[in-house]
């Protein structure tokens, strides 16, 4: 039984450690292997052992060469059927068994079963089984982060594409690492919800905080700089130096530029006398003399103190709310005003090679006069650096007009009724494109009409009558415009505006020339994707007319998004 | 036939039944004076001496095999006479003829001057015959021989003489000079009772023999059992009785020489081309019933039958081809056997 019970408990233990057996079956198998061999104990210790079994294991145990058991088998015999011999043989036997201590222990001695070498070879292989590392890779289940519907806020791929485009617009003309930082957060902020990253609130938060950043740097920096100019246009002001001052006060770097190249070429010219540079000299050795702000240094010292007493007193003892508010408060007034320190400092900074150039030109007026205009057309330089880092002010307010926008894109497309702007939207874009738009909606005959001319011409605008952005369900007809301006919007604010187009009728001469014409561009631009620089010219001249239609108010407040929208959409791309 | 030859003949004494318990002790009194006897002049070979007394006693024939000068003429002359009984011995040789085994007709001139046929009878009129080297006489002759050995008679000229009892034929065979010879068949080498190895004596036994033979004095035997008393205890042999499980132990032995026997081992399987008669279940028992007298037991045990299983049974089984060419002895086969077969009843 033992090799049984081997064998048995060697396959569970096997099954087990490979997990093909649960745990509480693996356990009720190993007792049973176990049970094995002592069932085979105990039915071998309650087996009845034949009395001619005894008797044999007796006579072999006491070496009586049989007595006993051929003893037993005659004593089994009739009496009839037993002959002398048989007689004399169990007298015989009888005779041994008294004169011998006859030992049934001894006959039944302890003898190890044959099969034992197979039970002992099976318990090997079941203590090696045991021993087996069957590796499972256990995959951790990743924690689910708690189940957040994320409702991501949605955009139109028309417009994720304007936007990028643009950014890619600022990018290039980018002249600052500050422009350039600023295009990069706005390209981060646009991919992530074109990746539907940011759910509506998500989306406001980075919006805002983006337009926040914009706007501080632009107004700190252009605060900063235009104040620097301003003291030092105060500074330099001379009879000689008038001009110069004059533009420094209207913080008007490429104007103060100009001037100091004016400077420089007098001075080169030979064109000023002693006086006039003496004076001038001394406008400059003014314009060069550091000034501090104590009260900005003072201001900032004070916060940084209040900070460090608020944070001491916080890994003193727990702060309460008001404290909490008050610490929050003043490390925002420290973080601004040392933002302003560095602005200050940057400023200073760029201003101090510009003064170092004036004082430099101060210095070689008296000696060198040519050394002292080339200091001059130094600074000029200095200046016109300056006109560059606001032209890239102009950049911010043009990314800052642009995230204003975006925010307009992302409330139309995400507020009640979102999805079906946003899919009106695209048939829209695409009947602006003369394609198929998404719905199968057909731009009719894929061509723009674009007429000032003619009863029932014009732009087919989308149905008034609709909601607002809701394109014309079918491709519009172009010399149907009856439907244009039907209707009225419940959200629009204000009162509805009724329409006066008046129609004037405008002879246009043609002119032979080569390349296509204009009209042949606007009506070809669809099936040529809006590509080529012909196309680019005619759309940058009809969008600027545009804007200046829709900002001097002739386009009502409700329709503008409309004009802008569809100049968005018909914009020119880069030839693939 | 007369009644005492009758009663000589089946080995019952006209006298009162004996006590098993004398008659026991009489039994192995008077074989432990043959071995005795016969010790004087054989040196060694107890087992030789007491297989040939089994054969003797359970009335079978016995073949000794074993290689010249190791006395295997000498013992069967000395335990010829140490029982008083008519020894021949018969040389074999290729041109030897039966009528020189059986014995022939001979003109006889009586007083008379009238001739008559006469029997002359052969060496095989004898109690005991050593055969010597019957291997080396053809098919023929050994017939005669062994007719003689299962009929205990000889017919010649149409007439049928018997042999006195006991008649015992020790037939020899030399192992070494096989080639030219004319082995005995197995059907003819089942009739003997038992076959007897005779080994080579060790030093001590050739330091005896020299001492015993080389020397002034020879020894002389003496009869110490008479032909009655011998075959009276044949009859007390078969008076022995096997208990039942010691029987089918005994034909279990012997089924397992069969290839195709139940608990047969593998190598009785592989080498084994055919098994022992029922013959050999008989020696075995008989032998068996005899080694339990000379033990001092009143019956055949299983061991007594182990003890006698090689001499029954070695020249019975017959070896296949696979056998032959590995060289495989029938002993080691019935070693086999015998610790395969168990004779514990369970």
């Amino acid at each position: 039984m033992t090799p049984y019970g081997a064998a048995l408990a060697t396959v569970v233990l096997l099954l087990a450690k490979s997990g093909r057996m649960h745990d509480s079956a693996a356990r009720h198998g190993l007792l049973l292997a176990v049970a094995f061999p002592l069932v085979g104990l105990l039915a071998g210790a309650l087996m009845r052992v034949p009395k001619l079994m005894a008797a044999q294991l007796l006579d072999r145990a006491h070496a009586l060469h049989g007595r006993l058991a051929i003893a037993l088998e005659f004593r089994a015999l009739p009496e009839e059927m037993r002959t002398p011999m048989m007689r004399a043989a169990i007298d015989d036997a009888a005779d041994h068994a008294r004169t011998q201590a006859l030992s049934a222990r001894r006959a039944l001695s302890w003898r190890w079963p044959g099969e034992i070498r197979y039970a002992a070879v099976l318990l090997a292989v079941m203590a090696i089984a045991a021993s087996v590392e069957f590796r499972t890779q256990v995959r951790a289940r990743p924690r689910r982060a708690p189940s957040v519907h994320v409702d991501p806020l949605m955009l139109a791929g028309e417009d994720i594409d304007a936007f990028r485009e643009f950014a890619r617009g600022i990018e290039q003309n980018a002249r600052t690492e500050r422009s350039r930082q600023a295009v990069d957060r706005f390209n981060r902020f646009v991919d992530r919800l074109a990746n539907r990253e940011l759910d509506r609130q998500d989306a406001y938060r980075q919006l805002s905080a983006l337009q926040a950043d914009i706007e501080t740097d632009r107004r700190d920096d252009q605060e900063a700089l235009r104040e620097a100019l301003r003291q030092l246009g105060e500074r330099v002001d001379s009879e000689s130096t008038r001009q110069l001052a004059e533009a420094l006060r209207q913080a008007d770097p490429q104007a103060a530029a100009e001037a100091m190249r004016q400077l420089a070429r007098q001075l080169r010219e030979q064109r000023t006398s002693q006086q006039q540079r003496q004076e001038m000299q001394r406008a400059l050795q003014r314009a060069t003399e550091q000034r501090n702000d104590p009260a900005q240094e003072e201001r900032l010292r004070r916060a940084r103190e209040e900070v460090e007493r608020l944070l001491r007193q916080q890994r003193e003892r727990q702060l309460n709310q008001p404290e909490q508010r008050l610490l929050q408060q003043r490390q925002r007034d420290l973080e601004r005003l040392s933002r302003e320190q560095q602005r200050r400092e940057e400023q200073r900074r760029q201003l101090e090679r510009l003064t170092r150039n004036m004082s430099q030109a101060m210095q070689d007026l008296l000696r060198d006069i040519a050394r002292a205009a080339g200091d001059l057309e130094q600074g000029a330089e200095d200046l016109n650096r300056m006109h560059q880092d606001q032209m890239s002010e102009q950049q911010l307010e043009e990314m800052r007009q642009a995230l204003e926008e975006l925010r307009q894109r992302m409330r139309e497309q995400n507020g009640q009724g979102g999805e079906g702007q946003r899919m009106r939207l695209e048939r829209f874009s695409g009947s602006a494109r003369g394609g198929v738009a998404p719905g199968g909606m057909q731009g009719r005959g894929g061509r723009l009409v674009l007429t000032r001319g003619g009863p029932g011409g014009g732009i087919p605008l989308p149905n008034p009558g609709g909601r607002p952005g809701q394109g014309s369900p079918q491709g519009s007809d172009p010399s149907n415009g009856a439907q244009a301006g039907v209707g009225h919007d419940e959200r629009i604010r204000g009162a509805a505006t009724h329409i006066d187009a008046r129609l004037n009728t405008v002879n246009v001469a043609g002119q032979h020339r080569d390349g296509p014409g204009r009209s042949q561009i606007i009506r070809t631009a669809a099936q040529e994707g809006f590509t080529g620089q012909s196309y680019r010219d005619i759309h940058t001249e009809y969008w600027n007319h545009a804007r200046e239609v829709v900002h001097a108010g002739e386009v009502p407040p409700g329709y503008r998004g409309y004009v802008r929208r569809y100049f968005q959409l018909i914009r020119p791309r880069e030839a693939e | 036939m007369a009644e005492s030859e009758i009663k000589q003949t089946s080995g019952r004494s006209s006298h009162p039944p004996m006590a098993p318990k004398e008659a026991l002790a009489n039994f192995r009194r008077d074989l432990h004076a043959v071995r005795s006897e016969v010790g004087k002049v054989i040196v060694g070979n107890q087992e030789i001496v007491d297989g040939v007394l089994t054969a003797l006693l359970a009335g079978g024939h016995a073949l000794l095999e074993g290689v010249p000068g190791l006395g295997k003429t000498m013992l069967v002359r000395t335990l010829a006479r140490a029982l008083d009984l008519a020894f021949s011995r018969i040389q074999f040789t290729p041109d030897l003829m039966p009528a020189d085994i059986l014995g022939t007709q001979v003109i006889v001139e009586d007083e008379r001057g009238a001739k008559t046929f006469e029997f002359q009878r052969g060496p095989i009129f004898a109690n005991i015959v050593l055969a010597d080297e019957i291997n080396r006489a053809t098919p023929k002759t050994q017939s005669a021989l062994l007719e003689g050995m299962q009929e205990q008679s000889v017919t010649v000229a149409k007439k049928t003489w018997k042999l006195e009892a006991p008649f015992l034929v020790l037939a020899t065979q030399n192992p070494l000079e096989m080639e030219g010879t004319y082995p005995l068949p197995e059907a003819q080498l089942d009739r003997f009772f038992f076959k007897l190895h005779v080994r080579f004596p060790d030093r001590e036994e050739i330091h005896a023999i020299l001492d015993r033979t080389t020397g002034v004095d020879e020894a002389s035997v003496s009869q110490v059992l008479s032909r009655p008393r011998i075959l009276e205890l044949r009859g007390l042999a078969r008076e022995v009785p096997v208990a039942r499980h010691v029987q089918d132990f005994a034909v279990r032995v012997l089924q397992a020489t069969h290839p195709d026997g139940p608990s047969a081992p593998d190598t009785v399987k592989r080498f084994v081309r055919f098994g022992s008669s029922p013959r050999g279940a008989q020696a075995l028992l008989l032998a068996a019933k005899i080694r339990a007298l000379i033990e001092g037991r009143f019956a055949a045990s299983a061991d007594d039958v182990r003890a006698v299983a090689l001499p029954a049974l070695r020249h019975r089984m017959i070896l296949n081809f696979e056998g032959e060419a590995e060289g495989v002895k029938t002993d080691d086969v019935l070693q086999d056997v015998l610790a395969r077969v168990k004779d514990v009843v369970s």
